[in-house]
């Protein structure tokens, strides 16, 4: 460490204030065994002193009961803002109404599927006129494709 | 009993656990860290911007960026430092969002049982520092915030307004000096009134 000079001590009073305990702490022990012997450092921590006693005259209120309540509502908030978005994409009230009513489509179709026989006689075996002719445009032959 | 430096390594060992369980969601822990530096955090806004109602905007929402991106603190900070940093952040950008230099309205000091002259020569005091206060440069009277009123050690200090500690001794010095040069009559006639 540099040995403590006027100089230094100088700016510390001029930078930190009159208050020792809130100097430079590395630096703390020094400057004050130099303030004993130096009239120019006194003079300038009397000086520090009453800009000090100046400054701590300015309180703020205390944080009101308002702002700490808004505050330790901060999490419930996020939550509130995550449904928030979430209405926003389906506003449709609660999500178990329809979600029940789709399943129990999705059930009942797989039902009727399964009990239902099969009817070979359903199979294609006309094509429709406007296909044919898209199909003959292009150089095909209709008949030839079906079968 | 521990000395100080033990004391404040303790509260920064209890504030970094804090911030891990917020990061995993832990409102019980938000609140906690919130119970730990609201009042240091309003303090440092409301005499950046001179304005309790805007002060406590700029608590709220810097709280609400601890709570939504605590992930971006990084423990080579201080959680002290990384929240004075988003409400000095959140003051400049307010500052500069202003119309040209609003006077800006003493803060109302707390209600004492002092005689009625009393108050009224104190109510006259905070609102001289006030305005001599708010006529600095942000980043000395941020730097006065930080270190007088909010008793920051010159390095935490010299972090949130991102630079070196020999820079923050300038921003104090000049600080301090364009103070004095604002109040030093005011501060003879009240030494004097006290004496």
């Amino acid at each position: 460490m540099n040995e403590m000079t006027e100089a230094r001590l100088l700016e510390i009073i001029a930078g930190h204030g009159s208050r020792p305990d809130r100097w430079p702490r590395e630096e703390r022990a020094a400057a004050l065994a130099l303030l004993d012997a130096s009239p120019a450092a006194r003079e300038a921590l009397a000086d520090a002193t009453r800009l000090d006693v100046m400054l701590d005259r300015h309180p703020v209120p205390p944080v009101s009961l308002a702002l700490q309540s808004r505050i330790a509502a901060i999490p419930e908030r996020r939550h509130e803002t995550l449904a928030g978005v979430f209405r926003s994409f389906w506003p449709f009230g609660a999500l178990w109404r329809p979600a029940g009513g789709l399943a129990a489509a999705a059930i009942i179709g797989l039902m009727v599927g399964i009990g239902t026989p099969q009817d070979e006689g359903t199979q294609i075996t006309q094509v429709p006129e406007a296909f044919a002719a898209v199909i003959a445009a292009a150089g095909g032959e209709v008949e030839e494709t079906l079968q | 009993m521990p000395d100080g430096t033990a004391r404040m390594t303790d509260a920064r060992a209890q504030d970094a656990e804090l911030m891990r369980r917020v990061s995993d969601g832990d409102p019980a822990a938000f609140r906690a860290l919130s119970d730990r530096h609201l009042g240091p955090v309003f303090g440092l806004a409301a005499r950046m911007l001179g304005d309790a109602g805007e002060a406590e905007d700029v608590a709220q929402e810097c709280f609400l960026r601890v709570w939504r991106q605590s992930g971006r603190w990084k423990p080579d900070a201080t959680v002290a430092t990384w929240l004075y940093r988003i409400a000095y952040n959140l003051c400049i950008d307010r500052i500069r969002a202003r119309r040209p230099t609003v006077p800006i309205e003493p803060l109302d000091p707390p209600s004492t049982d002092a005689s009625a002259d009393r108050r009224v020569q104190e109510t006259d005091v905070a609102r001289r520092v006030s305005q001599a206060l708010a006529e600095l440069p942000e980043r000395q009277r941020a730097a006065i915030v930080l270190v007088h009123y909010q008793e920051q050690p010159a390095r935490e200090a010299a972090n949130v307004l991102e630079t070196s500690v020999e820079g923050l001794e300038s921003l104090l010095s000049r600080a301090r000096r364009a103070l004095r040069a604002a109040l030093i009559e005011e501060a003879d006639d009240l030494i004097g009134a006290d004496t």
